[in-house]
């Protein structure tokens, strides 16, 4: 980088024009092309700080029902009732269709009482599972969501954090 | 907030720049806008992705570089005196994460069931708008590229992320990489000076400018 050349010396202290914005943006066509940004990278860095911030334990997939066909745990599509489990809890959720294009997230924990937040993209709701672990979410749209279950009959538990599950 | 650095020299009737969006959006965080983070990952993970990969970092390295970036700004949410240096403090980690962990050879982050990472999305949107056009600016794109290759890394490097970003950002990235300000904009600098003399002299580059 050091050995002298005036021209560059020139160059490099003349302001920078059209052409250079050209060829800058040239190098984003080439980059975005060959070495494009993941999908879903942004995706999963959210859901990996959700979990950091709530200090939660990620509940895995056990089980999915129909249909049968390959799954991601990350994202799926229209799988109808899904189970998560984790450390001592299992939730069990389905989903069904219902008015405008929205759906009805209906689950089971086993923890009755627990507190259960469904997290969308820019909102949450919060109910409370019933003497029977059952909780109900209605009128959820298309998109991404998290479960996260809190629990109250068991002091210093953490949070569980369900994986994306997309509706 | 102050103003003050909100006005850049030479950026007048340019975008809001990604430092001040997310200096913005950092600050509603902190105030408890539930939203403003993610606002925040959508805005600068394309970044941070480049600076890793920019620091020779594979694929699956730079997706843990930038996941351990992020984290790193959940645990350190308030040591960050000033919301408008978290740009910077978030290339900085992602350079430096990303030169240790290269060398280091190995994943910072042990992968989990749930973070298969598909590296071609079926689904993505096609963004081939007219054939014969981004032929010719994507033949384009690699001649520029060929001489990206050929200049020092510390040059490559810089290049890489200003063509991500808007003048105002200049200095954030240049900082970040340890590079003076200056080092590119308002003038061209060593590195776009090089890139310029190189491009006088191709035909390719001539042609079409």
């Amino acid at each position: 980088m050091n050995t002298p050349n005036p021209a560059e010396d020139v160059l490099a202290g003349q302001p920078m024009d059209a052409d250079d914005e050209r060829a800058l943006a040239l190098v984003r066509t080439h980059l975005a092309a060959a070495d494009p940004v993941p999908s879903g990278l942004a995706e999963r860095v959210k859901f990996a700080m959700t979990v950091a911030s709530l200090e939660a334990e990620v509940a895995h997939i056990i089980n999915e029902g129909a249909p049968a066909g390959t799954v991601r745990t990350t994202e799926y599509d229209r799988a109808t009732t899904v189970t998560f489990e984790s450390d001592g809890l299992s939730i069990m959720v389905t989903l069904e269709d219902a008015d405008r294009g929205t759906t009805t997230v209906r689950g089971w924990v086993t923890a009755p009482g627990a507190e259960v937040e469904l997290r969308e993209r820019a909102r949450s709701a919060t109910t409370t599972a019933d003497d029977e672990g059952r909780f109900v979410f209605e009128g959820v749209e298309r998109g991404t969501v998290h479960l996260v279950i809190r629990r109250h009959d068991e002091p210093g538990a953490r949070p569980v954090i369900t994986p994306g599950i997309e509706i | 907030m102050s103003t003050a650095r909100d006005e850049q020299p030479g950026t007048a009737g340019a975008a809001p720049s990604l430092a001040l969006t997310a200096a913005r959006a950092f600050t509603l965080h902190r105030e408890g806008d539930s939203s403003a983070m993610d606002r925040l990952v959508d805005d600068v993970t394309p970044l941070l992705w480049h600076t890793a990969r920019s620091q020779g970092a594979d694929p699956a390295l730079a997706e843990d570089v930038v996941q351990t970036t992020w984290l790193k700004l959940v645990e350190h949410t308030h040591d960050i005196a000033d919301p408008q240096a978290v740009l910077q403090w978030l290339l900085m980690t992602t350079k430096r994460e990303a030169w240790s962990a290269v060398r280091r050879g190995r994943r910072t982050v042990p992968r989990e069931p749930w973070e298969e990472t598909p590296t071609l999305d079926p689904t993505a949107a096609a963004t081939v708008p007219d054939p014969a056009v981004a032929t010719e600016e994507s033949e384009l794109a690699g001649v520029i590229w060929r001489h990206i290759e050929r200049l020092p890394e510390r040059c490559q490097q810089l290049l890489r992320l200003v063509a991500f970003v808007d003048r105002p950002d200049y200095a954030a990235v240049s900082a970040a990489l340890g590079m003076p300000v200056g080092s590119i904009g308002p003038t061209r600098g060593r590195c776009l000076a090089k890139l310029r003399l190189a491009l006088t002299s191709d035909p390719a580059w001539e042609v079409t400018a």
